[in-house]
Protein backbone atom coordinates (compact mmCIF):
# COMPACT_ATOMS: atom_id res chain seq x y z
CA UNK A 1 0.00 0.00 0.00
CA UNK A 2 1.23 3.49 -0.77
CA UNK A 3 2.35 5.02 2.49
CA UNK A 4 0.56 8.23 1.66
CA UNK A 5 -2.71 6.32 1.29
CA UNK A 6 -1.94 4.36 4.45
CA UNK A 7 -1.44 7.69 6.23
CA UNK A 8 -4.85 8.87 5.04
CA UNK A 9 -6.38 5.58 6.18
CA UNK A 10 -4.84 6.03 9.63
CA UNK A 11 -6.04 9.60 9.79
CA UNK A 12 -9.53 8.51 8.81
CA UNK A 13 -9.70 5.81 11.43
CA UNK A 14 -8.03 7.64 14.32
CA UNK A 15 -9.93 10.59 15.75
CA UNK A 16 -6.82 11.85 17.52
CA UNK A 17 -5.18 12.69 14.21
CA UNK A 18 -7.94 15.16 13.52
CA UNK A 19 -6.96 17.08 16.64
CA UNK A 20 -3.25 17.35 15.83
CA UNK A 21 -1.74 20.80 15.99
CA UNK A 22 -0.19 22.11 12.78
CA UNK A 23 3.28 21.30 14.13
CA UNK A 24 2.30 17.75 15.16
CA UNK A 25 0.60 17.19 11.80
CA UNK A 26 3.73 18.36 9.99
CA UNK A 27 5.83 16.03 12.14
CA UNK A 28 3.50 13.11 11.39
CA UNK A 29 3.72 13.82 7.66
CA UNK A 30 7.50 14.07 7.87
CA UNK A 31 7.62 10.56 9.36
CA UNK A 32 5.87 9.01 6.34
CA UNK A 33 8.17 6.99 4.15
CA UNK A 34 7.04 8.64 0.94
CA UNK A 35 8.41 10.85 -1.80
CA UNK A 36 8.97 14.42 -0.77
CA UNK A 37 6.40 15.66 -3.30
CA UNK A 38 3.75 13.47 -1.71
CA UNK A 39 4.72 14.72 1.72
CA UNK A 40 4.41 18.30 0.51
CA UNK A 41 0.96 17.59 -0.91
CA UNK A 42 -0.14 16.04 2.36
CA UNK A 43 1.30 18.90 4.35
CA UNK A 44 -0.68 21.35 2.23
CA UNK A 45 -3.71 19.04 2.44
CA UNK A 46 -3.72 19.31 -1.34
CA UNK A 47 -5.67 16.23 -2.36
CA UNK A 48 -5.67 17.17 -6.04
CA UNK A 49 -1.89 17.30 -6.12
CA UNK A 50 -1.60 14.10 -4.11
CA UNK A 51 -3.98 12.33 -6.45
CA UNK A 52 -1.92 13.44 -9.42
CA UNK A 53 1.27 12.17 -7.82
CA UNK A 54 -0.32 8.82 -7.03
CA UNK A 55 -1.82 8.39 -10.47
CA UNK A 56 -5.50 8.55 -9.52
CA UNK A 57 -8.26 9.42 -11.93
CA UNK A 58 -8.66 13.05 -12.87
CA UNK A 59 -12.44 12.78 -13.17
CA UNK A 60 -14.83 10.72 -11.10
CA UNK A 61 -18.43 10.14 -12.07
CA UNK A 62 -20.68 8.54 -9.56
CA UNK A 63 -24.33 9.06 -10.36
CA UNK A 64 -26.14 5.79 -9.73
CA UNK A 65 -29.68 7.06 -9.70
CA UNK A 66 -32.29 8.37 -12.11
CA UNK A 67 -35.07 10.91 -11.60
CA UNK A 68 -37.67 8.28 -12.38
CA UNK A 69 -37.55 4.65 -11.34
CA UNK A 70 -37.68 3.66 -15.01
CA UNK A 71 -37.79 0.07 -16.04
CA UNK A 72 -34.30 -1.12 -16.81
CA UNK A 73 -35.62 -4.28 -18.37
CA UNK A 74 -36.98 -2.22 -21.22
CA UNK A 75 -35.17 -1.30 -24.38
CA UNK A 76 -32.83 1.62 -23.68
CA UNK A 77 -34.59 3.58 -26.38
CA UNK A 78 -37.94 3.11 -24.67
CA UNK A 79 -37.05 5.12 -21.61
CA UNK A 80 -39.04 8.13 -22.69
CA UNK A 81 -42.53 8.72 -23.96
CA UNK A 82 -43.58 11.79 -25.81
CA UNK A 83 -43.71 13.76 -22.58
CA UNK A 84 -39.95 13.54 -22.28
CA UNK A 85 -40.17 12.14 -18.77
CA UNK A 86 -38.69 8.68 -18.19
CA UNK A 87 -41.22 5.93 -17.55
CA UNK A 88 -41.85 4.76 -14.03
CA UNK A 89 -41.55 1.19 -12.81
CA UNK A 90 -44.47 -0.58 -11.18
CA UNK A 91 -45.31 1.48 -8.09
CA UNK A 92 -45.43 -0.04 -4.61
CA UNK A 93 -49.08 1.01 -4.22
CA UNK A 94 -52.35 -0.10 -5.78
CA UNK A 95 -53.08 1.47 -9.14
CA UNK A 96 -56.46 3.16 -9.40
CA UNK B 1 -35.53 -22.34 -8.02
CA UNK B 2 -32.68 -23.79 -5.97
CA UNK B 3 -29.88 -21.58 -4.69
CA UNK B 4 -27.07 -21.34 -7.22
CA UNK B 5 -23.39 -21.11 -6.50
CA UNK B 6 -22.58 -17.50 -7.35
CA UNK B 7 -23.45 -14.68 -5.00
CA UNK B 8 -23.54 -10.92 -4.86
CA UNK B 9 -22.96 -8.52 -1.97
CA UNK B 10 -23.35 -4.79 -2.52
CA UNK B 11 -21.58 -2.96 0.27
CA UNK B 12 -21.19 0.63 1.35
CA UNK B 13 -17.74 2.11 1.69
CA UNK B 14 -19.01 5.13 3.60
CA UNK B 15 -17.97 8.64 2.60
CA UNK B 16 -14.58 9.26 4.18
CA UNK B 17 -11.46 7.26 3.39
CA UNK B 18 -10.55 5.06 6.33
CA UNK B 19 -13.30 6.36 8.57
CA UNK B 20 -16.54 4.65 7.65
CA UNK B 21 -15.93 1.16 6.29
CA UNK B 22 -17.70 -1.34 8.55
CA UNK B 23 -15.97 -4.66 9.40
CA UNK B 24 -18.66 -6.72 7.71
CA UNK B 25 -18.39 -4.77 4.47
CA UNK B 26 -14.61 -4.98 4.61
CA UNK B 27 -14.85 -8.75 4.94
CA UNK B 28 -17.00 -8.92 1.82
CA UNK B 29 -14.36 -6.93 -0.05
CA UNK B 30 -11.52 -9.10 1.21
CA UNK B 31 -13.26 -12.44 0.66
CA UNK B 32 -14.92 -11.90 -2.73
CA UNK B 33 -13.62 -13.57 -5.88
CA UNK B 34 -14.37 -10.44 -7.88
CA UNK B 35 -14.75 -6.87 -6.64
CA UNK B 36 -16.39 -4.04 -8.60
CA UNK B 37 -16.26 -0.48 -7.36
CA UNK B 38 -17.93 2.86 -7.85
CA UNK B 39 -16.62 5.53 -5.51
CA UNK B 40 -16.73 9.31 -5.47
CA UNK B 41 -13.09 10.25 -4.87
CA UNK B 42 -10.03 9.11 -6.82
CA UNK B 43 -7.93 8.71 -3.66
CA UNK B 44 -10.66 6.53 -2.18
CA UNK B 45 -10.48 4.42 -5.32
CA UNK B 46 -6.71 4.11 -4.86
CA UNK B 47 -7.29 3.06 -1.25
CA UNK B 48 -9.68 0.37 -2.41
CA UNK B 49 -7.21 -0.75 -5.07
CA UNK B 50 -4.65 -1.23 -2.37
CA UNK B 51 -7.08 -3.41 -0.42
CA UNK B 52 -7.89 -5.37 -3.57
CA UNK B 53 -5.41 -4.79 -6.42
CA UNK B 54 -7.74 -6.69 -8.77
CA UNK B 55 -10.70 -4.38 -8.16
CA UNK B 56 -12.65 -3.52 -11.31
CA UNK B 57 -13.78 0.08 -11.49
CA UNK B 58 -17.23 0.80 -12.89
CA UNK B 59 -16.07 4.27 -13.98
CA UNK B 60 -15.38 3.30 -17.62
CA UNK B 61 -19.08 2.66 -18.19
CA UNK B 62 -19.82 6.39 -17.96
CA UNK B 63 -19.53 8.60 -21.01
CA UNK B 64 -20.71 12.10 -21.81
CA UNK B 65 -23.68 11.86 -24.15
CA UNK B 66 -24.42 8.24 -23.21
CA UNK B 67 -27.68 7.65 -21.42
CA UNK B 68 -27.10 6.84 -17.79
CA UNK B 69 -29.79 4.17 -17.91
CA UNK B 70 -27.62 2.31 -20.41
CA UNK B 71 -24.57 2.85 -18.20
CA UNK B 72 -26.46 1.45 -15.23
CA UNK B 73 -27.64 -1.60 -17.15
CA UNK B 74 -24.07 -2.32 -18.19
CA UNK B 75 -22.84 -1.97 -14.62
CA UNK B 76 -25.49 -4.38 -13.40
CA UNK B 77 -24.75 -6.85 -16.18
CA UNK B 78 -21.00 -6.71 -15.52
CA UNK B 79 -21.60 -7.84 -11.94
CA UNK B 80 -24.19 -10.44 -12.87
CA UNK B 81 -21.97 -12.08 -15.49
CA UNK B 82 -19.52 -12.96 -12.73
CA UNK B 83 -22.29 -14.09 -10.38
CA UNK B 84 -23.65 -16.39 -13.10
CA UNK B 85 -20.14 -17.79 -13.55
CA UNK B 86 -20.39 -19.02 -9.96
CA UNK B 87 -18.17 -16.39 -8.37
CA UNK B 88 -18.54 -14.56 -5.09
CA UNK B 89 -18.99 -10.99 -6.25
CA UNK B 90 -18.77 -7.80 -4.23
CA UNK B 91 -20.01 -4.46 -5.53
CA UNK B 92 -18.48 -1.60 -3.55
CA UNK B 93 -20.30 1.71 -3.65
CA UNK B 94 -19.51 5.01 -1.95
CA UNK B 95 -21.75 5.96 0.94
CA UNK B 96 -24.69 3.63 1.40
CA UNK B 97 -25.27 1.27 -1.53
CA UNK B 98 -29.02 1.57 -1.20
CA UNK B 99 -29.53 5.32 -0.80
CA UNK B 100 -30.13 7.20 -4.06
CA UNK B 101 -28.43 4.28 -5.73
CA UNK B 102 -30.38 2.38 -8.31
CA UNK B 103 -27.61 0.11 -9.55
CA UNK B 104 -27.03 -1.92 -6.35
CA UNK B 105 -30.76 -2.34 -5.75
CA UNK B 106 -31.36 -3.53 -9.29
CA UNK B 107 -28.33 -5.81 -9.32
CA UNK B 108 -29.47 -7.52 -6.12
CA UNK B 109 -33.03 -7.88 -7.39
CA UNK B 110 -31.79 -9.40 -10.67
CA UNK B 111 -29.47 -11.81 -8.88
CA UNK B 112 -32.22 -12.99 -6.55
CA UNK B 113 -34.65 -13.47 -9.43
CA UNK B 114 -32.08 -15.72 -11.06
CA UNK B 115 -31.76 -17.77 -7.89
CA UNK B 116 -28.53 -16.38 -6.51
CA UNK B 117 -27.84 -15.29 -2.98
CA UNK B 118 -27.61 -11.49 -2.89
CA UNK B 119 -27.33 -9.09 0.03
CA UNK B 120 -26.81 -5.41 0.72
CA UNK B 121 -24.62 -4.17 3.54
CA UNK B 122 -25.42 -0.60 4.58
CA UNK B 123 -22.82 2.13 4.77
CA UNK B 124 -22.55 5.66 6.10
CA UNK B 125 -24.21 7.81 3.47
CA UNK B 126 -23.85 11.46 2.51
CA UNK B 127 -27.19 11.92 4.24
CA UNK B 128 -25.72 10.62 7.49
CA UNK B 129 -22.75 12.97 7.16
CA UNK B 130 -25.07 15.85 6.36
CA UNK B 131 -26.99 15.40 9.61
CA UNK B 132 -23.76 15.28 11.59
CA UNK B 133 -22.01 18.19 9.86
CA UNK B 134 -24.98 20.55 9.71
CA UNK B 135 -26.35 19.59 13.12
CA UNK B 136 -29.70 18.64 11.68
CA UNK B 137 -31.94 16.09 13.35
CA UNK B 138 -34.54 15.00 10.80
CA UNK B 139 -36.89 14.26 13.66
CA UNK B 140 -37.02 17.83 14.93
CA UNK B 141 -39.04 19.41 12.13
CA UNK B 142 -39.31 16.51 9.71
CA UNK B 143 -37.31 16.14 6.52
CA UNK B 144 -38.31 15.58 2.91
CA UNK B 145 -35.81 14.13 0.43
CA UNK B 146 -36.10 14.15 -3.35
CA UNK B 147 -33.85 13.65 -6.29
CA UNK B 148 -33.69 17.20 -7.70
CA UNK B 149 -34.84 16.40 -11.24
CA UNK B 150 -37.62 14.16 -9.98
CA UNK B 151 -38.69 17.07 -7.77
CA UNK B 152 -39.00 19.18 -10.93
CA UNK B 153 -40.62 16.55 -13.15
CA UNK B 154 -43.42 15.54 -10.82
CA UNK B 155 -45.88 17.51 -8.74
CA UNK B 156 -44.89 17.28 -5.11
CA UNK B 157 -46.44 18.55 -1.92
CA UNK B 158 -43.76 20.63 -0.27
CA UNK B 159 -43.94 21.18 3.47
CA UNK B 160 -41.98 24.40 4.16
CA UNK B 161 -42.16 23.75 7.90
CA UNK B 162 -39.83 20.75 7.43
CA UNK B 163 -36.35 20.45 5.93
CA UNK B 164 -36.29 19.89 2.20
CA UNK B 165 -33.22 18.14 0.80
CA UNK B 166 -32.61 17.86 -2.93
CA UNK B 167 -30.03 15.35 -4.18
CA UNK B 168 -28.12 15.44 -7.45
CA UNK B 169 -28.74 19.19 -7.61
CA UNK B 170 -25.86 19.54 -10.08
CA UNK B 171 -27.99 17.93 -12.80
CA UNK B 172 -31.35 19.36 -11.73
CA UNK B 173 -33.76 19.36 -14.64
CA UNK B 174 -31.77 17.03 -16.89
CA UNK B 175 -34.23 15.01 -18.95
CA UNK B 176 -31.62 13.53 -21.26
CA UNK B 177 -30.00 11.33 -18.60
CA UNK B 178 -26.83 11.78 -20.62
CA UNK B 179 -25.13 14.84 -19.19
CA UNK B 180 -23.22 15.43 -15.98
CA UNK B 181 -24.18 19.04 -15.33
CA UNK B 182 -27.03 21.43 -15.99
CA UNK B 183 -26.76 25.18 -15.96
CA UNK B 184 -28.41 28.40 -14.86
CA UNK B 185 -31.46 28.12 -17.12
CA UNK B 186 -32.45 24.83 -15.49
CA UNK B 187 -31.82 26.13 -12.00
CA UNK B 188 -33.82 29.27 -12.68
CA UNK B 189 -36.86 27.03 -13.15
CA UNK B 190 -36.05 25.14 -9.96
CA UNK B 191 -35.78 28.41 -8.03
CA UNK B 192 -39.08 29.51 -9.55
CA UNK B 193 -40.67 26.28 -8.33
CA UNK B 194 -39.22 26.62 -4.85
CA UNK B 195 -40.19 30.30 -4.66
CA UNK B 196 -43.81 29.19 -4.56
CA UNK B 197 -43.14 28.11 -0.97
CA UNK B 198 -39.95 29.91 0.07
CA UNK B 199 -38.88 33.58 -0.06
CA UNK B 200 -36.04 34.21 -2.50
CA UNK B 201 -33.94 35.49 0.40
CA UNK B 202 -34.43 32.27 2.38
CA UNK B 203 -31.00 30.86 3.21
CA UNK B 204 -30.24 27.47 1.71
CA UNK B 205 -27.10 25.37 2.05
CA UNK B 206 -24.93 23.73 -0.61
CA UNK B 207 -23.53 20.67 1.15
CA UNK B 208 -20.76 18.23 0.21
CA UNK B 209 -19.51 15.56 2.59
CA UNK B 210 -15.77 15.30 3.19
CA UNK B 211 -14.34 12.23 1.47
CA UNK B 212 -10.82 12.55 2.88
CA UNK B 213 -9.59 13.16 6.42
CA UNK B 214 -7.50 16.07 5.10
CA UNK B 215 -10.50 17.92 3.69
CA UNK B 216 -13.54 19.53 5.25
CA UNK B 217 -17.18 19.33 4.24
CA UNK B 218 -18.63 22.12 2.12
CA UNK B 219 -21.43 23.90 3.97
CA UNK B 220 -22.01 27.03 1.92
CA UNK B 221 -25.00 29.17 2.80
CA UNK B 222 -26.64 31.34 0.16
CA UNK B 223 -30.02 32.91 -0.54
CA UNK B 224 -32.40 30.76 -2.57
CA UNK B 225 -31.99 33.16 -5.48
CA UNK B 226 -28.23 32.56 -5.38
CA UNK B 227 -28.69 28.97 -6.50
CA UNK B 228 -28.98 30.00 -10.11
CA UNK B 229 -25.33 31.01 -10.40
CA UNK B 230 -23.92 28.84 -7.63
CA UNK B 231 -21.15 26.29 -8.13
CA UNK B 232 -23.15 23.09 -7.88
CA UNK B 233 -21.29 19.86 -8.62
CA UNK B 234 -21.98 16.16 -8.91
CA UNK B 235 -21.55 15.71 -5.19
CA UNK B 236 -23.51 18.79 -4.08
CA UNK B 237 -26.71 18.38 -2.11
CA UNK B 238 -29.11 21.26 -1.51
CA UNK B 239 -30.47 21.69 2.00
CA UNK B 240 -33.44 24.00 2.49
CA UNK B 241 -34.20 24.66 6.16
CA UNK B 242 -37.78 25.22 7.30
CA UNK B 243 -39.22 28.60 6.38
CA UNK B 244 -42.39 28.48 8.43
CA UNK B 245 -43.34 27.25 11.90
CA UNK B 246 -45.15 23.93 12.15
CA UNK B 247 -48.91 24.39 12.22
CA UNK B 248 -50.92 22.57 14.86
CA UNK B 249 -53.47 20.10 13.53
CA UNK B 250 -56.12 21.18 16.01
CA UNK B 251 -58.78 18.78 14.74
CA UNK B 252 -56.45 15.83 15.31
CA UNK B 253 -55.36 17.17 18.68
CA UNK B 254 -59.01 17.44 19.72
CA UNK B 255 -59.67 13.85 18.70
CA UNK B 256 -56.61 12.63 20.58
CA UNK B 257 -57.73 14.58 23.64
CA UNK B 258 -61.10 12.86 23.41
CA UNK B 259 -59.42 9.45 23.43
CA UNK B 260 -57.27 10.48 26.40
CA UNK B 261 -60.39 11.63 28.22
CA UNK B 262 -62.21 8.37 27.50
CA UNK B 263 -59.28 6.33 28.76
CA UNK B 264 -59.02 8.47 31.89
CA UNK B 265 -62.71 8.07 32.58
CA UNK B 266 -62.59 4.31 31.94
CA UNK B 267 -59.68 3.92 34.34
CA UNK B 268 -61.10 6.10 37.11
CA UNK B 269 -62.34 4.29 40.26
CA UNK B 270 -65.82 5.66 39.67
CA UNK B 271 -65.90 4.26 36.14
CA UNK B 272 -64.75 0.83 37.36
CA UNK B 273 -67.66 0.79 39.78
CA UNK B 274 -70.00 1.80 36.98
CA UNK B 275 -68.61 -0.87 34.66
CA UNK B 276 -69.55 -3.42 37.28
CA UNK B 277 -73.08 -2.02 37.02
CA UNK B 278 -74.67 -0.86 33.77
CA UNK B 279 -72.88 2.47 33.00
CA UNK B 280 -70.06 2.60 30.44
CA UNK B 281 -68.37 5.26 28.34
CA UNK B 282 -68.88 5.33 24.58
CA UNK B 283 -66.47 6.79 22.03
CA UNK B 284 -67.77 9.97 20.47
CA UNK B 285 -68.80 8.75 16.98
CA UNK B 286 -68.55 12.23 15.47
CA UNK B 287 -65.22 13.67 16.53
Amino acid sequence: MSNAIRFLETMGSNAATGRLSAADYAAAVARIDAEETQQRALLARDHVALNGLLGGRTEMLFYVNTPSPDDHEANPDDDKDDDGVPDQEEPPYEKE
Amino acid sequence: MGQQQGSLACVGLGMMLGAHLAPRSRSHIEQADVVFALVSDPLVELWLQQMRPDVRSLQPYYAEGKKRTQTYRQMIEAMLVEVRAGRTVCGVFYGHPGVFALVPHRAIAHARREGFDAVMEPGISAEDCLYADLGIDPGTYGCQHYEASQFMFYTRRIDPSAYLILWQIGIAGDRSLSTFATGADYRRLLVELLAQEYPLVHEVIAYEAATLPITTPRMEGMPLSGLIEADLRLQTTLVIPPARPMQCNQAMLDRLAQIDLEIAVRNSPLSVQHQQGEVHVERNPVS
